[in-house]
């Protein structure tokens, strides 16, 4: 951490209203948008997490079972929700078409459902407009989406620009212009692109980043690389352990340490390897996210089971990586 | 850790069609190929493989891209039998699809320029896992194939790929389908959604409304078309002809998603062939002498050790660092190793938990070992494919 009172990089990320965390299917991006969440309210803020694909995994990690589309608040200031698109579409005419009988919404929300997975754009836009809807209004200081994967998340970021362009006139594209501002202005809104670094993620990632700059306007804040295997051995260390196991010296350490060094050998070449092709992917990514956006790296937390501990991890080194 | 007699190889031997599931990332794509390799290495037969947005560099490898769909033959050493590879592209399979089933060039021509076409043929109603599974009955109807291996797009849930054929028949049978249309068929909408209409162009405004409505009805003549495929590609995934391989990785969330997988397949009565633990680590790396020298290592003091090897003397002629330094170096490499060993060990023990949660619901769980590098070549896939074994 820096010197206490500085202003830190993961201040200035927190200080954003509304960030969106994105990347491939399981490379870490609920563990990190939690992680991101617990940091935000241990540093005051009052936190709404949202589940935009939800799987129970969040309301998993705090113990709690029943999660909807309700904030619960699951530790002080951290609020979690799933999103629900229907739910979404209920608060919406409510809010906005003042749908006078509450009993009515129902088979119209539905039919709505419908036609919203028809309709280009309009459930990308219940999405995003419920999450820009709660910053519009200060319910939170900051709104954090555990966004969906891949490909998907462009035609949510993009669907407020999309809709205004392709609807005529309308209640939504009404809707429209707000959302934008909140989404294309760099201080209020970021997105944190997730992937682990092997070449298929790597290459999605560089794919969505280069659609989100195109298609979005919504900025890249931040690159993560989960889940990397880190390196043991600086470049000295390196070749002195190729020349301890090639020469002379494995024997003597044999007869002292006993048989067993051989696996531990094995061991260290194979994780070595990992790291190595780790490493190459993780500047592939750099390269491909471009010098602008600083990257940060999040080890392998090893032989672990799912859920908590990973998290309290996960949010440590963000923290340190963030000074 | 091969058992006699049986192989991976063996089980899917006399199928015809192969299908490869399981959650995003965990190596779908990689063991399909791998499969392919496999399968047309050792038997003589024809062998397709179907991919799904492979990895570049693996798509380079195997000869296919994305400009073509048609497929294209792998150049395999020693094989008995013939490998082909192709990649269905989502874009086009639509285009091919609606002129299929639409009653005339018109009709096509409408549908295709519509506005919103472009986004429904890329998202609506799971329609990439539609697409995957109608690109494999157009190949399995031509027949040149004996068998055809199937990799599954990334899904939230691998089981919306079973769902989808059904998926597709209640989309187009669908009350609200109708409703959608209504305008086009009649000027004078039904007063009964007359509600919904207009609440529905307030909204959204009445140009998008038509759009839509028009794009539907249109669409809406591809009906028989499409729900006597979708009902026949069912039947064919149902029969014995077809047998589903699920992947996994050593890890929780993906093993609790195979598992419901499994159920799903054994629900429906589908055919389940096997599970693959990828990305397992090779179980020839520890043992127990391991152990106790990673122990030994974990328990010294880095000072203690290098006394250790102060005091036997490290070959001080070997290399340019001096002879103390050279001790703390070891020792400290010494550490690192101990801590390599004992990380991967714990990655076992993990993966060993979900091969158990995996093994009491399906017997039949094989592995493929964790690659050192990304898996890119046809090499490294043949590689991949001879260590496939059963899980003891
Ligand atoms: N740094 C890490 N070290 C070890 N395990 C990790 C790490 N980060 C995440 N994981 C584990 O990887 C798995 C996937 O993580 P997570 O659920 O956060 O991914 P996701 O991107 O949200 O996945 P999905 O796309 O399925 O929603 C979880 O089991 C999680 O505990
Ligand atoms: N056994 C293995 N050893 C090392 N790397 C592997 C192994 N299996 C897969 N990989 C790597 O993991 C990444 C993901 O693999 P793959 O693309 O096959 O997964 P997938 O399940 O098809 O993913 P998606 O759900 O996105 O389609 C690739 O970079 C691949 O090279
Ligand atoms: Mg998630
Ligand atoms: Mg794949």
């Amino acid at each position: 951490m820096g010197a206490r009172g500085s202003i830190t990089d993961l201040d200035r990320l927190l200080d954003r209203k509304l960030l969106f965390v994105t990347g491939k299917g399981g490379v870490g991006k609920t563990t990190i948008a939690t992680a991101l969440g617990i940091l935000s309210a241990e540093r005051g803020k009052r936190v709404l997490l949202c589940e935009v694909e939800p799987k129970g995994e969040v309301g998993r990690y705090f113990g709690v079972r029943e999660i909807g589309f309700e904030p619960v608040e699951v530790r002080t200031d951290l609020f979690v929700m799933e999103m629900d698109t229907e739910r979404a579409l209920s608060e919406y005419l409510r809010l906005y078409l003042k749908v006078p009988i509450p009993t009515k919404i129902g088979p119209i929300a539905r039919t709505f459902d419908f036609v919203s997975k028809a309709a280009p754009g309009v459930r990308e836009i219940l999405v995003v407009g419920k999450l820009c809807y709660e910053v519009r209004e200060k319910n939170y200081d900051i709104v954090i989406a555990d966004s969906t994967a891949t490909g998907h998340v462009v035609s949510q970021l993009a669907s407020p620009q999309g809709v205004n362009e392709l609807f005529g006139v309308g209640l939504v594209k009404d809707q429209t212009k707000w959302m934008i501002d909140i989404l294309k202005d760099e201080h209020q809104s970021g997105i944190c692109l997730v992937s682990t670094a092997e070449e298929t993620p790597v290459d999605e990632a560089a794919e969505l980043a280069e659609r989100l700059r195109s298609e979005t306007g919504v900025s890249l804040v931040l690159g993560i690389l989960n889940k990397m295997v880190p390196k043991i051995f600086s470049e000295a260390e390196e070749s002195y352990f190729n020349e301890i196991v090639s020469g002379p010296m494995l024997p003597v350490i044999r007869r002292v340490l006993g048989e067993g060094i051989d696996a531990l050998v094995d061991a260290t070449s194979l994780w070595k390897a990992l790291a190595a092709s780790n490493h190459q992917n993780a500047e592939r990514f750099k390269s491909s996210l471009g010098t602008s956006i600083p990257t940060i790296e999040i080890p392998l937390i090893p032989g672990m089971t799912a859920g908590v501990g990973i998290v309290r991890e996960v949010a440590e080194t963000i923290e340190v990586e963030l000074t | 850790m091969k058992e006699e007699g049986l192989s991976l190889i063996d089980l899917v031997s006399d199928l015809q069609i192969v299908l490869v599931a399981g959650s995003g990332g965990v190596g779908k794509t990689t063991t399909s190929a791998a499969l392919g390799v496999a399968l047309a290495t050792s038997l003589e037969k024809e062998v397709l493989v179907i991919t799904i947005d492979p990895a570049k560099r693996l798509a380079g490898a195997m000869g296919i891209d994305a400009l073509s769909h048609v497929p294209q033959e792998v150049q395999l050493k020693d094989a008995k039998g013939h490998l082909f590879a192709a990649m269905v592209d989502m874009k086009a399979s639509w285009d091919e699809m609606i002129s299929r089933y639409a009653p005339d060039k018109d009709t096509v021509q409408k549908i295709v320029e519509n506005p919103i076409y472009e986004s429904i043929s890329t998202r609506f109603v799971q329609s990439h896992d539609y697409i995957a599974v109608e690109a494999l009955y157009e190949f399995y109807k031509e027949g040149i194939y004996d068998i055809i291996v199937v990799d599954t797009p990334p899904s939230r849930n691998a089981i919306d790929f079973l769902d989808a054929p059904k998926n597709m028949e209640e989309f187009f049978a669908s009350r609200l389908l109708r409703w959608l249309t209504i305008p086009r068929r009649s000027k004078l909408v039904a007063s009964a959604f007359r509600p919904f209409y207009l609440v529905a162009e307030r909204i959204l405004g009445s140009a998008f409304v038509k759009d839509i409505s028009e794009f539907f009805f249109d669409f809406q003549q591809l009906y028989e078309g499409f729900v006597a495929r979708a009902r026949q590609v069912a039947a064919l995934v149902a029969s014995d002809k077809a047998g589903f391989i699920v992947v996994t990785i050593p890890e929780e969330i993906p093993t609790t998603e195979a598992i419901f997988f499994i159920s799903e397949v054994a629900r429906r009565k589908l055919n389940m062939s096997a599970v693959v633990m990828n990305r397992s680590l090779p179980a020839s790396i520890f043992s127990r002498a391991g152990d106790e020298v990673a122990d030994k290592i974990s328990n010294e003091t880095q000072e203690m050790l290098a006394k250790t090897f102060d005091a036997i003397g490290l070959d001080p002629t070997e290399g340019e660092v001096p002879l103390a330094s050279k001790s703390q170096l070891v020792s400290k490499i010494l550490v690192e190793m101990a801590n390599s060993y004992e990380g991967l060990r714990d990655q076992k023990t993990m993966e060993e938990i979900q091969v158990s949660r995996l093994t009491v619901r399906e017997g039949k769980v094989f592995t493929t070992t964790q690659q050192s590098g990304d898996v890119s070549s046809v090499e490294s896939l043949r590689k991949l494919a001879t260590n496939m074994s059963i899980y003891r």
